[in-house]
Order: structure tokens, then sequence, then C-alpha cells
């Protein structure tokens, strides 16, 4: 599977793509515009009665929004992880939400929700997620952390950011490997004194 | 479909790179005192008068014990040494090593143990020490992106470049993919908006009928 989106995954992902697939799984919140009659156990096996009532609240998989939503049958809410309470967690650090916890495919979904008409939009606060998370916590898939760290890293985040944390990683391990004949990373105490001295400010 | 290459084939790219040898054999002066290859010729071959070829040749005639590889230029102490520091001093622009200086280093030390002499440990160290420098730049120089932009690296070497491509590519491709919700409402993208839509396979009308 590639680390990035590949040019046909517009819609959220690919044909082919198995994380396309998951992705319109994600339950969103809805509310009906119209009644519908006969499904109402299907959508919610808890569900008191078998057919749906006008404004009635229901959480449908994303990929029965754009047919829905386009025969005006449906309003898409917000999920509540791209709610207001989200967006204020962003704010104070990005760096350590569990988007895995909130929504396994953080951005994925939001391009989906985007695309659909009459979708409420969550473009800003997904960019801005993006951004600020970029540069806290998946950089850090270059550096040189230790393995407790990269796996507390790795249980943060959303299936799309773990491809690209673990593109990162496999790629200086394998430098690595190559470098040290498939022996962990040598470590000299006296070289990295010498790297973290006042003389080398600016490489770090 | 790993677009990835591995360090194994840089290395062996790296072989094509040009080193300084003494032969102590000579050739028919018929043919010059050359060999006629593929890729060029090299020689002439003669006792005691360095000579330029490519490391695999170089390589294949140390282990016959049919000449001596010279330490390149770059490759010593003082070169390295220099070269580190002002890798240290310049956090913005990269030194001009040679492309594959990681790979050729690596060949040399194993095949050409006897160029280095004592100073084999202190130029391993200070490869070793560059590589590392560099490297802590690079991921420095990577943190400052913000969006879908052009970056520009000069003097990156095979081996970094290719350490960066999947995460940096991977990033832009997200960066790219997420800017994309917000252009999409000009209206010079409409058009190629909606033909992209119409072309994605209705798969889960199918799965619904």
């Amino acid at each position: 599977m590639a680390a990035g989106a590949g040019p046909g995954s517009r819609k959220g992902g690919d044909y082919y793509s198995l994380d396309a697939v998951l992705a319109e799984e994600t339950l969103i919140p809805c509310i009906f515009k119209v009644g519908s009659r006969g499904v109402g156990r299907a959508l919610d096996p808890s569900s008191g009665s078998e057919d749906v009532k006008p404004r009635a609240a229901a959480e449908l998989p994303l990929w029965m929004l754009q047919p829905l939503t386009s025969r005006e049958m449906l309003s898409v809410k917000v999920p509540r992880w791209y709610g207001e309470k989200m967006r204020r967690k962003i704010q104070a650090g990005a760096g350590v939400e569990n988007l895995r916890l909130r929504c396994p495919y953080f951005y994925n979904v939001a391009l989906a929700l985007h695309s659909i008409d009459g979708a409420p939009s969550v473009a800003d606060l997904v960019i801005s997620t993006f951004r600020s998370r970029y540069k806290e916590i998946l950089t850090k898939a270059h550096a040189n952390e230790s393995a407790k760290e990269m796996v507390r890293i790795e249980a943060l985040l959303s299936i799309e950011e773990a491809a690209l944390f673990n593109a990162g990683r496999a790629s200086v391990d394998a430098l690595n490997r190559w470098r040290f004949g498939g022996r962990a990373v040598p470590t000299r105490p006296s070289a990295k004194r010498r790297l973290d001295g006042g003389s080398v400010n600016g490489t770090r | 479909m790993d677009p990835l290459l591995s360090p194994y084939e840089l290395e062996f790219f790296a072989e094509d790179e040009i080193v300084k040898i003494v032969p102590n054999f000579s050739l028919p002066t018929f043919s010059h005192s050359a060999i006629k290859c593929i890729g060029g010729v090299f020689g002439p071959f003669k006792p005691n008068i360095p000579v330029e070829v490519p490391i695999w040749l170089a390589v294949a005639l140390q282990k016959r014990n049919n000449c001596r590889i010279l330490q390149p230029e770059w490759l010593n102490t003082e070169a390295l040494q220099d070269a580190l520091d002002q890798e240290k001093n310049t956090a913005a622009v990269f030194q001009r090593l040679p492309f594959h200086y990681l790979e050729i280093s690596k060949i040399l030390f194993v095949h050409a143990k006897e160029a280095f002499g004592t100073d084999l440990l202190k130029v391993k160290e200070l490869v070793g020490d560059i590589c590392k420098v560099r490297l802590s730049k690079v991921n420095a120089g990577l943190q400052v992106l913000q969006g879908p932009m052009t970056v520009k690296l000069n003097n990156l070497s095979a081996a970094e470049c290719n350490v960066i491509r999947p995460f940096f590519q991977g990033a832009l491709d997200r960066f790219h993919l997420l800017a994309s919700m917000e252009t999409t409402t000009y209206p010079g993208n409409d058009d190629f908006e909606n033909e992209d839509l119409n072309a994605q396979p209705q798969r889960h009308m199918l799965a619904t009928a």
C-alpha cells in the first residue's frame, strides 16, 4: 500500500484501496428529512419500529450519504470528531490528540464528506490538524527516537498518518541496516557529547 | 510495487563512480594497454602509473592483487573534517559531496582498507558524523513543510534522497489532497471535479441494489 493517497483518491480513496472501503464504513450522524418504510431495523437493530419517521436521527455509513442526500432525503450533521470541542483540542495541541480513537480515517472521511453536496465541510479544521500534526509528530518518523516513543506516537495516529509514518521509518531502517550490516545502530558516547555540544548549534 | 530503491541497489549504482588506482601489471600495447568495456575504455594500465577506473573494476583488480586503490581526494581526514565543520556551520546548505558518497566510502572501507592506512577509523567516524549531521538537517528541513509547495534540496546525496522519498512524497500528496478541498470552490475547477466524480466506479450502488 502506498504511503500517500494516489491521484485517483479524490473521493476518499480509489476503487481497489482497502482503506477507502473501510473508511466508507464510518458512521455519520444524519437526520432523515422524509420517512422511509421497512428499513428501521436494518439501519439500527435496536430500533423500535420497522419504519423510519421524518426528522429521525440515525447514524448511517458514509457510502449511503451521497445517494440519499442527492435525493434530498437526508441532512448530514457534523460528526463529533470534527466538532467544536475537537476544534478547541486541536488548537490547544494537535500532537497529543488520539485520532485513531476518534476516527481512524480522519482525513479520508473529511475528504469524502467534502465531496457530498449538502454535507458540512470541515476542510479548514482538517487541514490545520494535518499541518500541526505533521510538524509535531509525523516528522519524528525520521528522528532517532526510542522504540517505546515510536509505539506511543503510532498509537495516536490515524490510519492515513500511520501509513506515512511507517513509510518514513522503514526507509530510515533500511539505510541503517545497510550501513551497519544488520546490527543495531552503534552508539558512541563520545560522538554524542560532541554533537550535543554548543559548537554545533543550528544542526539540530 | 515498492517505488523505493533499496540501499543495496544504490550501492550497485555507486560502483560506476570513478576512482584512481595504481596497477602493478601492464596490458599488451597493441590494445593501447586499455580495456574496452560497454561503459567506456579504461586504461592505459602500466605498472605504477595511476589510472582512473570505475569502482567495480578497481575492486575486481584489487581482489586479484593487481592494483592498489588510492584514497579519493574528498575522502581523507582533512577534507572530511572541513566538510563536517562547514556542514555544521551552515544550517541552510548542504556541502558538495559526491552523489554516492556514503556508498563509495562503504565499498572502499571494505575493499581498500590499505588506502586509508592508520586513518581508517578516523575517516569512518567522520563519514558517519557527516551523514548524521546531514540527516538531522534534512529532518529539520522537512519540519518547515506547511502545505503543497516546492522544496529546493541542492547537493542531497542518493542515500539521503532515498531515505526521505517515501515520507516526503506521501506528506506532499496528503497536503495536496487536503488543499484540494479548499480550492474546489473556485469556479475554474468545477468541470474537472465533476468529470472526476463521474469517472469513479459506483461500487456501493451495486452493493446495495
